[in-house]
């Protein structure tokens, strides 16, 4: 069996201090002002019952991403069988259907990746990227559970590894013996929208589910 | 509903069929391309990885650095490393954009303008180095080489400096320490030899096994953890205290109280946020110890608050006892109420009394547990003396003092580095000064501003803060052999510290450092700036070096963890820039020195002895651990209890050692640079409990803590059978052989010696506790507190990955747009980072901002993001934007500690938002330092609010 791989928080652990978002940033070289994953801090409640909640957000990586059906590049996001939505960056060509589609905010166009293929073979049908030419354009990036480090077999995503809290936990969710799989077997868990019908897989211990409310913006804005 | 979740809708019906269409089709399963896989494989494969330290925080966590081509490509947290456990905070991810941020010194200037306007030109080293040396030695000739003052602002790395200038001839060398958070350590200085109590709650600790094995234990034990005006999510020094209060409680039912009158972030993990008035900690835990000392019996199991075994392991209990209780027939001035009660606590604090007995029966009954006070509260206040020392009582009555799961002194317990390489034996060479025309010899070290000093002579950790006037009125000895020599401050030597802006006042810093004498020539002789960042400090300095990174240079961690942990600071890369490693700069002074005629820097001290900064390091490992094998599990059974242990934990394990029963020391291999590096970086010893007591009987073990008497010890001066003892007793001694002269702090607070058990004054600027200041409260309605931002200091101010943070009330994205040059990160090609112009548009950067209570603003008419002034009675006065909250008291302002105004360019976005950020330190008055350490009153000010 493939393995499936699933990010879980764990809220009564995080600590706030941001270091996913900025390990992140530092693993993946995200862009100033654009997140593969982010932390959503809000400040609530009247003195002396204030709160403030941290809320983490990355890609849902969804069961059922709806990023990938308005691509109009067959191959240049697509999920993988271990449960990773990846984006080619050899076939993208910077529409950004699949960013406007996305209702997490997961996605964003990357500055400084100019897009390799030739978006003039799709402008017939693709009106956003008509008239333009790969290096006018920008591929589009996304949280992808570190692939680079699960490619050199590090399961463990840069935020994982660098989470002060030690509040995320990241595994194969097809291996009951696995972090996840055991912490979501013992402990109720929550997902973030499951309204919107994508069958999130990001996973939060969050005994607290005002913060879904006091933290709902997208990854993106 | 965001745009993106709009346009989401458009497709929501087609994913709603999406199960009936064919999967293949549609999500396009698919593995990474043999090409995209092998070109991953190859950009992961090519990494070095180097065990290191961390530099932008104190709390210097063990790092991986993974550099490609030379340059840091990846950071993350050595695993190998208890202190960090493998993880890295957000500053701690972000050092590429430090080490690479165009904002460095990057080359030795010399001022060419007024002192502050900022005119420099380029020079070489070799000019720079020749300047310094030439003024130097006459500053050295002329006045002496103890009006030489050497500020490392940071603890990190400064022992080459030490070195050199404690063998220049000056006793005055000085470190962070003494601007960090004085008083709070003060209790246990005094009463265990120590400084910091912390939980016990680092995770893992490498612990002995009954079958004599060692293993990395995860479990925590701790039960309550109180943390009154400590801030470790945000303000940390004590890296594990984050992973290890939520650990805790999640992992072991762990109640945590928070004691702020902010709600820090540390608070949201709080099953209890206590919010008092500012700098009433010290009343609360007074409050405290009188109703567990009331209220305690040992056959009530539900009042057993106290561990009479304690008695055994203390001394002077009964004096602290009764002169404790001698105030409780005192009435408070201020509120008419006998001390230290329930109802006096309640008047002084704004708690109910309810919540003061709850937490003081709470404390007492719950064991195992940790009481703990930070920089933010004793730390920042005039009295946090009197609140730290009852800290320590209140440990240890109840005890939780070194039993698993309550509380350590992590000073007493941290491995030793340093040595013989930091030069303090340079300090013991004879001199001579001509007093009242006589001539009289001393050591180097009587030469000490502050410890033969005029005002603070039990100032362990040195003042800083009384520079200015320093610099314009001089230093009197008044103590010691030297007494009566007067001599000036002439040279400032300021390596890694921005003292200008955050040394109290920066008015008067910059008074002083700009004042000129008769002859038009400025009566600071010489200011050099010696750091990787131009700070406002440099704006003044006539000589600026530019130091290699932390990433550059190499030397050892500077932590608190609960056992013995010492890890490599390895150079990583080569220095960038014209940048010099600390031993390169010191071994060109050094030589420059010699060069002109100082016999005192001799060539075998100095560039003959440290061929590489490795050597230098190897010395100062050449101590460590350093420690007493004490404590249950005996951290070594195979050697004598009590013995200091020497050597690599590999070959103390083996018995590769030899073993001293004269001097009780256990010798095994020196720990080296080399063995570090060979061992993921880092060195562990085992951890141990009970370090007080021997491991097999219920008795002082005589060799921990670091007392007079090897006792904790609650009387501060006494003679028993001829004999002196206590943590005061040499600075007394100091005052009877000067014919009583008591020193300035002392008569501030009408004293006449050091106190021989326990004491209490008031703070300053405090109208609810000092009746001096009632007169002000209707003026001036609020208190002002400060705190370390954790994404807001000085280095990381510049990074723009932290401007993308907010941190509680104090770090705010406000901003207005502006453009500013950032390093930005490259996800192609080998250059890491790339310098751009960005533009960055209003409120998406986080800046320093004024926290107050919602309440509070709406009262004055003033909104979320309004420019208000806030002003103090002495006339000072700092604007900022304010964000408003209910996570703070009302009466209460916070500002983050140099979080705004910060006018060097050097800042980068920082600078670019100086004119609507608060500066802090601007309403801190310079003539609070607190009597016995001289530590300014950080948080003791009272303001009032206007719109702006």
């Amino acid at each position: 069996m493939s393995k499936k791989y699933a990010l879980l928080v764990d809220l009564r652990k995080c600590v706030g201090c941001t270091s996913c978002q900025v390990s992140c940033k530092m693993e993946n070289a995200a862009p100033m002002g654009r997140f593969r994953s982010r932390v959503d801090i809000a400040d609530t409640g009247e003195y002396p019952k204030a709160k403030r909640y941290f809320f983490p957000k990355l890609c849902n990586n969804c069961e059922e991403p709806p990023c990938i059906l308005p691509c109009p590049v067959k191959g240049a996001t697509y999920k993988r069988e271990d449960g990773v939505v990846m984006v080619n960056r050899d076939l993208c060509i910077g529409c950004g259907r699949c960013v406007a589609a996305c209702p997490y905010g997961a996605r964003f166009m990357h500055p400084h990746i100019p897009v390799k293929n030739d978006p003039s073979k799709y402008a017939k049908d693709v009106s956003e990227v008509k008239g333009k030419r790969a290096k006018d354009l920008r591929v589009v990036d996304k949280c992808d559970y570190c692939s680079r480090r699960l490619a050199e077999g590090i399961e463990e995503p840069a935020c994982v590894r660098n989470c002060v809290g030690k509040a995320r936990f990241f595994g194969d969710l097809n291996n009951p013996d696995s972090d996840v799989s055991k912490l979501m077997a013992s402990v109720k868990t929550e997902k973030w929208h499951p309204d919107y019908g994508t069958q999130p897989k990001t996973t939060y211990i969050a005994p607290d589910k005002e913060v879904f409310d006091a933290a709902d913006g997208p990854v993106n804005k | 509903m965001q745009v993106s979740r709009r346009v989401f809708l458009k497709y929501a019906g087609a994913l709603a069929g999406v199960a009936a269409l064919d999967n293949a089709g549609l999500l396009s399963l698919k593995r990474l391309s043999p090409a995209e896989a092998e070109a991953m494989q190859k950009a992961m494969g090519k990494y070095e990885v180097r065990y290191t330290a961390d530099c932008m925080c104190p709390s210097e966590c063990g790092l991986e650095m993974w550099v490609k081509d030379g340059k840091i490509a990846k950071i993350y947290g050595n695993k190998a490393v208890p202190m960090n456990d493998g993880t890295a905070c957000a500053k701690g991810a972000s050092g590429q954009q430090l080490v690479y941020s165009p904002y460095r010194l990057k080359y030795p200037m010399i001022r060419v303008g007024k002192r502050g306007e900022g005119k420099f030109k380029r020079v070489t080293w070799d000019e720079a180095i020749d300047h310094i040396g030439r003024k130097l030695a006459d500053i050295k000739k002329k006045h002496g080489a103890e009006s030489v003052i050497l500020d490392c602002g940071d603890v990190t790395d400064r022992d080459q400096y030490w070195r050199l200038f404690f063998a220049f001839g000056t006793p005055n060398c000085v470190e962070h320490g003494s601007l960090c958070d004085v008083p709070r350590r003060h209790g246990p200085k005094l009463m265990v030899g120590g400084k910091r109590w912390e939980p016990d709650v680092m995770r893992p600790q490498l612990v002995r096994q009954p079958d004599g094995s060692l293993k990395k234990d995860h479990t925590y034990k701790t039960k309550l953890i109180v943390y009154n005006g400590w801030n470790p999510f945000v303000a940390t020094r004590i890296f594990y205290e984050q992973r290890g209060t939520v650990g805790a409680k999640v992992e072991n039912g762990c109640k945590v109280v928070v004691i702020d009158p902010a709600y820090s972030n540390t608070a949201t993990a709080a099953d209890i946020w206590l919010s008092p008035r500012a700098g009433t900690d010290g009343d609360l835990f007074a409050a405290m110890l009188r109703y567990i000392l009331e209220h305690d019996n040992p056959d009530d199991p539900d009042r057993r608050y106290i561990d009479w075994n304690m008695k055994k392991y203390v001394m002077g209990w009964d004096e602290f006892m009764d002169a404790f209780k001698s105030w409780w027939q005192k009435k408070d001035p201020v509120n008419g109420l006998s001390y230290f009660s329930l109802d006096w606590a309640a008047d002084r604090t704004g708690l109910s009394k309810k919540q003061i007995e709850d937490l003081a029966h709470m404390f007492g009954i719950t064991k195992p547990a940790a009481l703990v006070w930070g920089m933010q509260s004793p730390g920042h206040h005039y009295n946090g003396y009197c609140c730290s020392i009852i800290g320590v009582a209140l440990n240890v009555i109840t005890g939780n003092f070194d039993v698993p799961g309550g509380v350590i002194d992590t000073e007493l317990v941290k491995s030793d580095k340093g040595g013989s390489a930091t030069g303090k034996q340079f300090k013991s060479r004879k001199v001579k000064r001509i007093i009242n025309g006589k001539e009289v010899e001393g050591e180097v070290e009587h030469l000490h501003k502050d410890s033969f000093g005029s005002k603070y002579p039990a100032a362990w950790d040195d003042v800083v803060a009384d520079y200015p006037d320093v610099i314009m009125n001089g230093i009197e000895l008044k103590y010691g052999p030297f007494r009566g020599h007067n001599y000036p401050m002439k040279a400032y030597i300021l390596r890694t510290g921005n003292s200008l802006l955050t040394g109290s006042a920066p008015w008067k810093w910059e008074k002083a450092i700009t004042a000129k004498d008769a002859s038009g020539n400025y009566k600071l002789e010489l200011f050099v700036f010696i750091d990787s960042l131009n700070l406002e400090s440099a704006l003044y300095a006539d000589v600026i070096l530019p130091e290699a990174s932390y990433a550059e240079r190499q030397s050892l961690s500077d932590i608190y963890p609960s056992h013995q942990v010492i890890y490599n600071r390895d150079a990583v890369i080569k220095p960038l820039h014209e940048s010099k490693k600390p031993t390169d700069i010191m071994k060109l002074l050094a030589k420059k020195l010699n060069e002109l005629g100082d016999s005192d820097i001799k060539a075998s001290d100095f560039w003959e002895k440290y061929k590489t900064e490795e050597d230098f390091v190897n010395e100062m490992l050449a101590v460590a651990p350093g420690r007493v094998n004490v404590g249950t599990p005996l951290p070594y059974p195979r050697y004598p209890e009590g013995y200091k242990l020497i050597g690599t934990p590999d070959s103390l394990e083996k018995g590769e050692v030899t073993i001293d029963d004269k001097s009780k020391v256990v010798k095994g291999k020196p720990v080296t640079v080399e063995w570090l590096r060979n061992n993921n970086g880092v060195a562990i010893w085992p951890m141990s409990w009970y370090r007080y007591k021997k491991h097999n009987a219920d008795e002082p073990n005589k060799a921990f803590p670091n007392t007079s008497t090897k006792l904790i010890e609650f009387k501060f001066d006494w003679t028993d059978g001829g004999k002196r003892y206590g943590g005061y007793k040499s600075y007394n001694e100091k005052i009877e052989k000067a014919g009583g002269e008591v020193p300035l702090g002392l008569k501030e607070i009408g004293f006449s010696k050091f106190p021989s058990t326990f004491f209490w004054f008031e703070t300053k600027w405090n109208p609810y506790t000092n009746p001096e200041y009632k007169k002000y409260a209707k003026d001036y309605p609020f208190q002002l507190i400060c705190g370390r931002v954790h994404h807001a200091m000085s280095g990381t101010q510049m990074i723009p990955w932290l401007g993308e943070i907010k941190a509680e009330g104090t770090w705010q994205p406000m901003n207005k747009e502006f453009e500013a040059e950032v390093p930005e990160a490259m996800p192609m090609g080998v250059e890491p980072m790339k310098t751009m112009k960005m533009k960055f548009k209003a409120n998406t950067y986080s800046v320093g901002t004024i926290w107050m209570n919602t309440d509070d603003a709406k009262k004055l008419g003033i909104k979320n993001g309004d420019m208000v002034a806030v002003e103090n009675p002495l006339g000072k006065s700092t604007k900022g934007k304010v964000f408003a909250s209910g996570g703070i008291r009302p009466g209460v302002i916070k500002i983050g500690f140099a979080t705004g105004g910060r006018f060097s360019p050097g800042m980068g976005p920082a600078y670019k938002t100086k004119d609507y950020t608060p500066s802090h330190n601007d309403l801190v008055d310079p003539d609070v330092l607190s009597p016995i350490m001289g530590f300014p009153g950080y948080a003791d000010m009272i303001v009032r609010v206007k719109k702006a």
